[in-house]
């Protein structure tokens, strides 16, 4: 029903180019998006999993996770995107007649990811992944200038070979599952493989598991095939960047998630896929912190940041532990949250600025204390530090690492996140402190404030954990743990 | 597979694979695209033959969507981006068009040894099948790297895409249709995509030479 609610906006985005009609529009399609969306997380959560329209859509606790991300993310980002939008058109980044374009490609985004997060059918998150990967093509190379289109065919040769791998290993899925459950969609439905996962042909599930994970890796950017996420996320307008760090990102491992919980009950048992996860995740973390260090543009810095992140997720759920998955299932959110906000408030900062080099940003508080204030704070989130509750969530991964034997695994992590720590501390100090460009135009409104609620949230989760939250992670965890 | 004589299919595997051999040795981007056309269209054929044999109207369903959708549409598409863009060479870069071929044959053999141990679980007929449907990814992959031209990137796409259908075909019969349904209708929107972003390219740099794009880094 949803998904509906995002193909009819976008469809309707492209009606008019007048600013009102399409905030309008917007707002109440978020609104209805967040009432239906709403009410089938809560019918989700309430008896443990939700069916619609016989069966072709389902949830579970996991999904309802990923959705709910999805929505505040896109609650909070369209919100953002009207001043921001509009701010550009005015200075002629491009041209108005454009701007519909925009919320058409951005609502078509958002449908494919409620998809792939609706689904109980490995195909159809296939057919869900590989498109948003097209709905954000254009949208990476929004501003058609020389950087923008090298990042959108980068992007989107780089993903759709990795996806293809994905789609293999789907196909491989399959023809091990069929002669068991049929030659129809409940071959590939995640409610049903469970019940013949001990049966199914080894060779080939390992085969297809193998292809899907590096396939749909590629796709959450982990390294070494990261190389096109930076020039993706960081050529793309600000709001968009927000969207594909917090919660694309997400959805691609959500896909991998679904594999990963499949080979447990399987004869291939959790070790290959944990190991292959807990090895992406590492070297994720490795080399992005050496990138995050050296790093002069400052919205790439953010998206080798997510690569980071991605890496300390692979870390968690690859080890497999009830504490491990509870901490990253949190984290994800976490992630999500301080990401977008960081690029929201980055985006302005480098809307005012006009440049995204970090060497020539200088005086931020000065000139604009508000920004400041909410900089301070995503620095101190993004990086894990206490009370934030990104501190909370990766410090069960770190002593879960510790707990089950892996100790240098465990200090070298945890020395890679001081580095990193220490590189973000760097670069903000910088640009937060100093002798300010007299060309700057100095104040801004206190309504500024209102862009830091979800680090505000991400905040209070450090301090408290609500029963029910606690209650939802525990069902994920179980999920993940045990099929369905 | 029921019906399709051990001769015709050996003949329908023959032309998939040399048909791909082609598109590597091609030097210009029109007679590889061609030959990707043909391809397709033996690939359609083989599949709406199954489906007449088996009598199931899904099989049928999906010869006709890939004759009309991937034989059809986009070969227009790309060969109008061809025209605009006056590319003819593809671009070879790191391997001439001779050596490339003695990769594309080394990869071949690479495919044959890959699915050995799937050998047990297919009849033979299909183990040559999900050879010839390895290999082709195989070719797209390389082809992907040695040429510059970004529309031969896209050919390539698609010579992947076209490999993970025959591979599929031959493992499982196909996936069901809603799935089938979804990818190519992906497959489809990808290459408008591209087109677009093809066109964006020639404004950019007046020409469709990946090797241009390289102010991203680090």
């Amino acid at each position: 029903m949803f998904i509906g609610v995002a193909m009819i906006a976008a469809v309707g985005m492209l009606l008019s180019t007048k600013y009102n009609y399409l905030r309008l529009l917007n707002s109440v399609a978020l609104l209805l998006l967040t009432v239906s969306g709403g009410w089938t997380i809560r019918q989700t959560l309430s008896q443990g999993s939700y069916t619609y329209g016989s069966g072709l859509l389902y949830w579970d606790a996991l999904s309802a996770l990923l959705l709910s991300v999805i929505i505040m993310i896109a609650v909070y980002v369209i919100l953002f995107s009207f001043g921001y939008m509009e701010a550009e058109i005015r200075e002629n980044r491009f041209p108005k007649e454009r701007l519909r374009w925009y919320y058409f490609w951005i609502w078509i985004f958002i449908a494919t990811m409620l998809l792939v997060v609706s689904t109980p059918n490995l195909g159809i998150i296939w057919v869900g992944i590989e498109g948003t990967t097209l709905a954000t093509t254009l949208l990476v190379g929004f501003y058609r200038n020389k950087q923008a289109v090298e990042a959108a065919w980068k992007y989107v040769i780089l993903c759709t070979v990795g996806i293809s791998f994905a789609l293999l290993g789907t196909m491989l899925l399959f023809a091990a599952a069929s002669p068991l459950l049929g030659q129809s969609l409940s071959a590939l439905d995640w409610r049903m493989l469970p019940k013949v996962a001990s049966q199914l042909d080894p060779t080939l599930f390992r085969l297809g598991a193998l292809f899907a994970v590096v396939g749909y890796g590629a796709k959450v950017g982990f390294a070494p095939m990261h190389a096109w996420l930076p020039d993706a996320h960081s050529q793309a307008p600000s709001p968009v960047s927000a969207l594909l760090s917090a919660v694309l990102l997400n959805c691609a491992l959500y896909a991998i998630l679904r594999w990963y919980s499949l080979a447990r009950l399987t004869t291939l048992g959790p070790d290959l896929i944990g190991t292959i996860l807990m090895c992406f995740g590492f070297l994720s973390l490795a080399l992005m912190a050496g990138f995050i260090l050296m790093q002069k543009d400052i919205k790439r810095l953010l998206a080798y940041s997510s690569v980071e992140h991605m890496g300390i997720l692979a870390l968690g759920f690859g080890l497999g532990t009830r504490e491990t998955i509870w901490g990253a299932s949190l984290h994800l959110v976490l992630h999500g949250l301080t990401k977008a906000n960081l690029f929201v408030i980055i985006g302005n900062l480098v809307q005012k600025t006009g440049t995204r080099h970090m060497s020539r940003i200088h005086g931020v508080f000065k000139l604009w204390p508000y920004t400041g204030i909410i900089m301070i704070l995503g620095l101190l989130s993004i990086t894990g530090t206490p009370p934030f509750g990104t501190f909370r969530s990766e410090l069960s991964i770190l002593s879960g690492l510790f707990k089950t034997g892996h100790p240098i695994l465990g200090f070298l992590t945890l020395l890679f996140l001081t580095v990193i720590f220490a590189g973000f501390l760097y670069h903000f100090l910088q640009m937060l402190y100093g002798q300010p460009n007299e060309s700057q135009q100095p104040g801004e409104g206190i309504s500024t404030l209102i862009l830091a609620i979800p680090l505000l949230v991400v905040l209070f989760l450090g301090l408290f954990i609500p029963q029910s939250l606690n209650q939802t992670l525990n069902q994920v965890v179980q999920v993940i743990l045990g099929g369905v | 597979m029921v019906g399709i004589s051990e001769n015709m299919l050996n003949l329908f595997l023959f032309v998939l694979l040399t048909s791909g051999l082609i598109i590597v040795y091609s030097t210009r981007v029109k007679k590889a695209l061609n030959w990707w056309t043909l391809q397709t269209i033996v690939v359609s054929i083989l599949i709406l033959v199954q489906g007449v044999y088996s009598r199931e109207w899904e099989v049928l369903v999906v010869g006709v969507l890939l004759l009309i959708g991937k034989a059809g549409i986009i070969p227009i598409l790309l060969r109008r981006v061809l025209r605009e863009s006056k590319t003819e060479w593809v671009g070879e870069i790191y391997l001439k068009r001779t050596s490339s071929l003695v990769v594309a044959g080394a990869l071949t053999l690479l495919a044959y040894d890959v699915t050995k141990p799937l050998v047990t679980l297919s009849q033979p007929g299909f183990r040559f099948g999900l050879v010839v449907g390895l290999a082709l990814i195989f070719y797209g992959l390389l082809l992907m790297m040695i040429r510059k031209v970004a529309i031969v990137q896209v050919l390539g796409l698609l010579l992947i895409d076209n490999g993970i259908f025959i591979a599929g075909f031959f493992l499982t019969k196909g996936m069901p249709l809603l799935v089938e349904m979804g990818s190519m209708f992906d497959i489809l929107i990808g290459i408008v995509i591209t087109v677009i972003l093809s066109k964006q390219m020639l404004e950019n740099y007046h020409s469709l030479n990946v090797d241009h794009m390289r102010s991203l880094k680090g």
